[in-house]
């Protein structure tokens, strides 16, 4: 009789949370880039100034997915430490010298002794996608370029976790880091101005 | 009850050995491997290394002179350069890749002679036909038949690095179905399409790499294996 009343409980609790749905929430903290190797390549002979705005370095975001008709994907993500460090990494390997700036040159505020002004934003992120950066470069020449890099990650987890969430975020900014080292010489503009420097 | 069963088994072995193989392949003869030398497989897809796993286990049964480099090792060592997003896509940008001379120099200590890129995919289509699985009385059984079609596909290509020169391709696509035939008990018969197709793809590699070409030149094969 008892073992009766507990299945017939057991089914309805079953229906009813299927009935309200299930929602899973994911912390995702990404405070770092993992272990990523020294690269191989060689840094240009130039000065790059680097300039990392409030939204980059604070960079978070809250998103509801609806991953299937009875759970519900509600997660929390950020990344500015790590997308810090990202960028940290790369320039610091791609130029010779890099120097942090505080403000964006405009036409009455040039900033002097610097070959090229780097400033790195979020344009996307999706921890089941992938993490999309839109790089702005202001040449000397007062000529403003825009180079949007993706890093991706194949195939989608089947369940998201925080930590697998991180992992994930991880192998996409190795891919943002391989494209920026082996792609920034053969940008049009890039290899236009920078011509001896890409070609030595 | 004898016959029976040799009845059943053999219609399961007929049913079992059905599958369909098409191959598409312009490997050349490489010179003879006859002292140890080094070779890396990279999987093209970083997330499904799967397929480059399984091709790389079977050269190393087939030729026992190849010492492998680690895929992860080998993407560490050549950071940024073999990235899955990255790697030279023709052996005429591996050569402009190795004017640069860390690439070079790194590659030569290491030690490496070919590079085997390899990639694949899977497909399933839904399970079809009538199969019931019912039980009740403390007894269980199931009756009928289902199927689902399964297609694995192989590709890998081979760059001898000390040559500079690409060694051709092979593409290997294995067709079958995964099947469940219910008789009282439900008898699983798996379809092995991705072993076979790897099977057949590191063989047709460890013949390039042994000399043991019997044709050069572009084929296109059909059978039924």
């Amino acid at each position: 009789m008892i073992y009766k009343r507990l299945i017939l409980l057991f089914i309805f609790m079953f229906f009813f949370t299927s009935y309200w749905g299930c929602t899973r929430i994911i912390n995702v903290n990404i405070d770092n880039i993992g272990n990523l190797p020294i690269p191989l390549i060689e840094p240009l002979p130039l000065i790059a100034g680097v300039y990392y705005g409030n939204d980059f370095r604070t960079y978070k975001i809250s998103q509801t997915k609806d991953t299937d008709p009875v759970v519900t994907l509600f997660y929390n993500a950020q990344l500015g430490k790590a997308n810090i460090a990202l960028f940290d990494y790369i320039l610091s390997n791609l130029f010779e010298k890099v120097i942090p700036v505080q403000y964006l040159p405009n036409g009455n505020k040039e900033i002097e002794n610097i070959d090229i002004i780097i400033e790195p934003t979020v344009d996307y992120y999706n921890p089941l996608m992938c993490l999309r950066y839109e790089i702005i470069f202001y040449l000397p020449n007062g000529k403003k370029i825009s180079w949007m890099i993706s890093g991706t990650v194949e195939d989608a987890p089947i369940i998201l976790t925080s930590n697998t969430a991180k992992k994930h975020a991880q192998i996409a900014m190795r891919d943002v880091a391989a494209k920026f080292m082996t792609g920034f010489c053969n940008q049009e503009d890039i290899q236009k101005y920078f011509y001896k420097q890409c070609n030595r | 009850m004898k016959n029976k069963l040799i009845t059943i088994s053999a219609l399961i072995l007929i049913i079992f050995s059905c599958a369909k193989t098409q191959v598409k392949d312009s490997l050349i003869e490489s010179p003879h491997i006859n002292q140890p030398v080094s070779a890396t497989v990279l999987s093209k897809n970083v997330k499904d290394k799967s397929f480059a796993d399984c091709v790389k286990k079977e050269l190393k049964n087939n030729i026992s002179t190849l010492k492998f480099i680690p895929e992860d090792k080998f993407r560490e060592a050549l950071f940024p350069w073999f990235e899955p997003s990255t790697y030279p896509k023709s052996v005429e940008k591996l050569g402009s890749m190795m004017n640069n001379h860390l690439v070079q120099d790194r590659i030569q200590s290491i030690g490496i002679r070919f590079i085997i890129f390899v990639g694949g995919y899977e497909s399933k289509e839904k399970f079809g036909g009538p199969f019931i699985v019912a039980g009740g009385f403390g007894a269980v059984g199931a009756l009928g038949y289902t199927s689902s079609d399964r297609k694995s596909e192989i590709s890998a290509i081979i760059w001898d690095v000390k040559e500079m020169a690409s060694l051709g391709d092979v593409q290997v696509e294995k067709s079958g179905s995964f099947k469940w035939i219910g008789i009282i008990l439900p008898i699983p018969i798996p379809d092995f399409t991705k072993s076979k197709a790897c099977s057949e793809t590191a063989k047709r590699l460890s013949n390039c790499l042994t000399g043991k070409r019997s044709h050069t030149g572009n084929t296109i094969e059909d059978f039924d294996k």
